[in-house]
């Protein structure tokens, strides 16, 4: 473990990654610019067995994707292609510009080069359904469940008289029993639990009809239950051919449901099968020193202190 | 204080100035308190003086100036909320004091005799006029029209700003239309309350509706009844006491909150222990 922390510290001083990790970057970087990504790295499809493959056709195109705050660089250099039916984690050390790459798809970061292409192009954007970080939504805001779940119908543009309608009801309720918390329909948002409100944000983004569904941590706040539960229900909505773009640092997530990781460290380190092997370990340098810290299973550590020597060269 | 109101002019024009005031200010306050602007709402308050000290200097309408102050204040602040960077608590700081020094520099500039500028500060009911009452008038009306037909926008903006604009909704339509909202309805309540003590009015009568109601429709109701109720006895208690109404009307509504803040606690604390 020190010998890694030794790695990490050398990691943020350069602001990039130790000789091997670089290369591997530059390695795959490339490779999935030019085949569309994770094509190359299905290895016999015995892992995703009953997931059906996911398209060819790209959903987002990020290209050369380079975003500042303030004079710093967030995230530089990010390529990635995510296709219909994907379900994508994208996992990485605090800071290392998860959100920030989420909230450029999504069209909310201001000061950034290269593109970024959602379902072709402009307005692809209202295709997303987006469950935020937990703690950005104001849960004290005085509006019931079932009303911020209809918030998602409000849709394009501006709206005179746009008051709900009893469909709208109907059709926000069949949401909420999608998330398992019909019964809670009239309470209020600031009456609910961590899992429940997690549900509500869900619940929400599904109500926007959308192709691609985006979640930033979706399990930092909830009980492991209601996590076990949001897990089933994001598996299940990808097996219904729905793309998923996941933030976590939850690598339970990664070694479930998840087809494609990215690995997201200022630069994307990685990206491609979760598989966790030895081969795929050392691809990964630079980027998993959440998953030290998070406590991960022997194997993979003892694979990951291997490498520690060649990263310490 | 009947006989007043049947007699003279300027009372009749006090009562409806605190009616108006009081409905305006019950739904402004309920935007600036959700959108967490209160700090905000002082500060373009403030800069408003400068606007005020202009307008004196330049022989046009202290409160045009102020007007424009405030709307270009209101836009330079949140402009930088969105941006990041610049500390907005700074900025505010920064325009509140900056305001007030300018207002106090362009009065200094002018030849002769300095106007007497208590009302602008501390605002005095007594001394609105039918054209004050226009504008208020226009103001409120188009605050209920605004409320009342985008109500779901305007809710959606509230409760989610990202979540919204990625669903296509124009959130920066309806941020800018609710900033010029807020800055004109800061102006009109400088006849009323005055500048220093505009961020009351801006914040206690939604602090009160909080307390009562979790819809967000019925809290702009007990906003606006509250704040009418605070404008109209402090309207009194100025006439009968001979304190300039800005002072009354803060008075009550703090009370008021305070008791209203003990009654809940106390109330929650029975139902704890049964």
């Amino acid at each position: 473990m020190e010998k890694h922390s030794a790695c990490e510290h050398e990691i943020h001083k350069t602001h990039g990654f130790c000789d091997e990790c670089e290369g591997c970057h530059g390695e795959h970087g490339h490779d999935h610019s030019v085949h569309g990504g994770g094509i190359a790295h299905v290895h016999g499809g015995h892992v995703h067995i009953h997931y059906p493959e996911p398209s060819t056709e790209k959903v987002i195109e990020v290209k050369g994707l380079t975003v500042y705050y303030k004079n710093t660089v967030a995230i530089e250099d990010i390529t990635l292609d995510v296709h219909r039916g994907e379900f994508l984690a994208i996992i990485g050390p605090n800071g290392g510009g998860k959100t920030t790459l989420l909230k450029a798809i999504l069209g909310l970061c201001e000061k950034h080069t290269g593109t970024v292409k959602v379902l072709g192009g402009n307005g692809g954007r209202e295709k997303i359904g987006y469950v935020p970080q937990f703690s950005s939504v104001d849960r004290k805001f005085p509006i019931s469940v079932i009303e911020a779940v209809m918030c998602a119908f409000v849709g394009h543009g501006i709206h005179p008289f746009g008051y709900f309608k009893k469909a709208d009801r109907e059709r926000a309720i069949e949401f909420l029993k999608r998330v398992g918390i019909e019964a809670l329909a009239k309470r209020q948002l600031s009456e609910l639990s961590g899992g429940e409100f997690q549900r509500l944000l869900i619940a929400r983004a599904l109500a926007v009809s959308p192709e691609i569904l985006i979640l930033d941590e979706p399990t930092a706040s909830v009980d492991p239950a209601s996590r076990a539960s949001i897990y089933s229900l994001l598996d299940s909505l990808n097996r219904e051919g729905m793309t998923i773009i996941l933030v976590t640092h939850d690598l339970l997530a990664v070694s479930s449901a998840v087809g494609r990781i990215a690995c997201l460290n200022r630069r994307l380190a990685y990206h491609g099968e979760p598989r966790l092997t030895e081969e795929v370990c050392n691809e990964m340098y630079g980027c998993p020193i959440d998953l030290i810290a998070h406590g991960i299973p022997h194997r993979i550590l003892g694979e990951h202190s291997h490498g520690e020597g060649e990263c310490n060269d | 204080m009947i006989d007043a109101i049947l007699n003279y002019e300027f009372m009749q024009n006090a009562l409806i100035a605190s009616l108006l005031a009081g409905i305006l200010s019950g739904i402004v306050s309920i935007i600036t308190v959700e959108k967490k602007l209160t700090m905000m709402s002082g500060g373009i308050a403030h800069t408003a003086y400068g606007g005020v000290g202009l307008g004196y200097l330049l022989g046009i309408e202290p409160l045009i100036g102020a007007a424009v102050f405030s709307v270009g204040a209101s836009f330079g602040i949140g402009y930088l909320r969105k941006r990041g960077g610049a500390s907005v608590d700074i900025i505010i700081s920064m325009l509140w004091a900056l305001g007030m020094a300018a207002g106090v520099a362009f009065i200094a500039l002018m030849p002769g005799y300095p106007p007497d500028l208590n009302s602008y500060l501390f605002g005095n009911i007594l001394t609105t006029t039918k054209v004050d009452i226009i504008t208020m008038a226009l103001l409120t009306a188009l605050a209920v029209l605004l409320v009342i037909v985008f109500f779901g926008d305007i809710r959606a903006y509230l409760f989610d700003e990202s979540f919204s604009a990625i669903n296509g909704l124009y959130v920066r339509v309806i941020e800018y239309s609710l900033l010029v909202l807020i800055s004109l309805s800061v102006v009109v309540l400088l006849r009323v309350v005055g500048i220093v003590l505009v961020i009351a009015l801006l914040s206690i009568p939604a602090a009160c509706s909080a307390l009562l109601s979790q819809n967000l429709r019925n809290r702009m109701i007990i906003s606006s009844t509250f704040s009418t109720l605070f404008c109209v006895v402090g309207l009194t208690l100025s006439f009968y006491a001979d304190i300039p109404s800005g002072a009354t009307i803060i008075f009550v509504a703090s009370l008021v909150y305070l008791a209203l803040l003990a009654y809940k606690s106390i109330s929650e604390k029975i139902i704890k222990r049964d």
